[in-house]
């Protein structure tokens, strides 16, 4: 046995994955977790540096990283990045005036070189909020076609309601399950 | 985890870091000299190999987390070393030494296939459906001010000067239901008095503000790149603010609600004055924000609560911070 099919043999005891929720401050990167995690989502203070949730999701440990989106916060995003299986984007997708932000932080932060490989989810939040855009024109306002270099896939959702959040973690649960544990090279 | 497993990981983090730093300063030295010879390249790969060997026998007590960061450093290490023979062997082309068997190369991972959204695209811009009052000044706006076509539950404020809003006590038998709002954007106004119900069910976003009044309550409260603002705020979670100065918080006034549930609202979530300054982190007091004194408030009966005719400018020089 190879020391890769022993590795991966391990893995599949463990189940383990890294996956960083990030996104411009007040996209619901917080709410969604706690909501997924079955806690209380009222009083939620903007997240300032980051809060690690580890919960179990099928047969998968998870271990999640909520980082904070504000401006000044943006450039520490990069001491994350190591070892990451998958990005969730999460997008306010009532907030307009800031897609241009977004889609430019969006785009550069895929031209990371650690952030290679790692399969990315991105949530188009708050659709409880009704006049939000809907995930057809966020995909397009994110310019999100444009992505050739990870495999990606967008979700409606809302964190309050808890609206799609299961359909969204599945995917992109199942994205890296078959990249890490499942691939045959 | 029981504890000879703690000492076999601890003991395992510490032989291989001592022979990932050997190893690495090794090769380093023989990139910076060049032209390696076989045997020493050769001693290397077999150090690495029993490195590999080490990792193999450990997995079964290290967390796979560690066991992906070390089998990382061990990729980074052949790596190292396979750069090393390709510029020695292409140095050494035209010797008659044989040339080292590369190492394997890691398997070529395939480009992703593009996942196509499991939707349809419109092709329009994104256009806000929602509740809006833009491109305004020198006016007195109320919730008839708004468009009526639109059940939008967000309401955006923006491009006002000179301007007071007044969204609550319009008069109106339905107050609540007009004005139901479960976020709010605010940018780009000036010069004007904002003044919101206590009970706005969701976050409140607002951008660049310059000498406002602003009352509202909500659940969550950020401000960005406002300078001279005085903000009236139930709130239960901490305020944020970043790249602003001269903001001053009070809480919200409780002559201003007009029902029960304004005014728990009101009187409930007072967090005020626990605001984080994100452009402030240190230990040290923010310069950017304090508690509006109560002599520096508006008085009770002094808020413009009904329409204010040709007065408004004399309102605003009253009212607003200077
Ligand atoms: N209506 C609505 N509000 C949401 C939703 N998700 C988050 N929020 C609100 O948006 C604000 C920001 O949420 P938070 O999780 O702190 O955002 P973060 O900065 O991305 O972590 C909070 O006031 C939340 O209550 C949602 O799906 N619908
Ligand atoms: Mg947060």
């Amino acid at each position: 046995m190879g020391l890769l099919t022993i590795i991966r043999k391990n893995r599949q005891k463990e189940h383990e994955m890294r996956i960083l929720f990030l996104g411009l401050d007040n996209a619901g990167k917080t709410t969604i977790l706690k909501k997924l995690n079955k806690e209380d989502i009222s009083g939620i203070s903007p997240t300032l540096g980051f809060n690690i949730k580890t919960f179990v999701h099928d047969r998968y440990t998870l271990n999640i990283w909520d980082v904070g989106g504000q401006r000044m916060l943006r450039p520490y995003w990069r001491n994350y990045f190591e070892q990451t299986d998958a990005i969730v984007w999460v997008v306010d997708s009532g907030d307009r005036f800031r897609m241009q932000d977004c889609k430019e932080e969006l785009h550069s932060l895929l031209t990371e070189d650690r952030l290679s490989g790692a399969s990315l989810l991105v949530f188009a939040n708050k659709q409880d909020i009704e006049g939000s855009m809907t995930s057809e024109e966020i995909c397009e306002a994110l310019d999100l076609k444009a992505i050739r270099t990870h495999q990606w896939k967008i979700f409606s959702c809302s964190a309050v309601t808890g609206q799609n959040l299961l359909a969204g973690l599945n995917w992109v649960v199942g994205e890296v399950a078959n990249r890490l544990y499942y691939s045959t090279t | 985890m029981s504890e000879t497993n703690q000492t076999l990981i601890q003991q395992f983090y510490t032989s291989f870091q001592a022979s990932r730093s050997d190893l690495t300063s090794r090769l380093e030295s023989l990139k910076s000299e060049g032209s390696p010879s076989a045997d020493v390249l050769n001693e290397i790969t077999l150090e690495i190999s029993q490195l590999r060997k080490k990792l193999t026998d450990a997995v079964a007590y290290l967390p796979s987390y560690d066991q992906r960061q070390y089998e990382s450093h061990i990729k980074a290490i052949e790596k190292l070393l396979s750069e090393i023979r390709a510029s020695s062997s292409s140095k050494s082309k035209f010797s008659f030494k044989r040339k080292q068997p590369v190492q394997s190369p890691s398997p070529v991972v395939a480009a992703p296939s593009i996942m196509p959204a499991d939707t349809k695209l419109s092709l329009s811009a994104p256009q806000s459906s929602g509740r809006i009052l833009s491109g305004r000044s020198n006016e007195y706006l109320t919730t008839s001010s708004l468009p009526t076509s639109s059940t939008a539950s967000d309401l955006t404020l923006t491009n006002l000067d000179h301007c007071v809003v007044n969204l609550v006590n319009a008069g109106l038998v339905d107050v609540d239901q007009q004005t139901k709002i479960t976020a709010l954007h605010v940018r780009d106004v000036s010069n004007s008095i904002v003044i919101l119900p206590s009970t706005i069910d969701g976050s409140a976003m607002f951008h660049n503000i310059t000498k406002c009044t602003i009352v509202l309550g909500c659940h969550q409260f950020r401000m960005h790149t406002s300078n001279q603002v005085h903000v009236y705020l139930a709130i239960s979670s901490s305020p944020i603010i970043e790249h602003c100065s001269n903001i001053s918080f009070a809480s919200y006034p409780a002559v201003l609600c007009n029902n029960g549930r304004e005014r728990e609202m009101a009187s409930k979530a007072s967090n005020h004055d626990s605001v984080q300054d994100f452009s402030h982190i240190r230990p040290t007091p923010s310069p950017n924000w304090n508690i509006l004194r109560t002599e520096m408030q508006v008085k009770d009966s002094d808020w413009p609560v009904s329409p204010v005719g040709d007065k408004i400018e004399n309102i605003l020089s009253l009212l607003l911070p200077h």
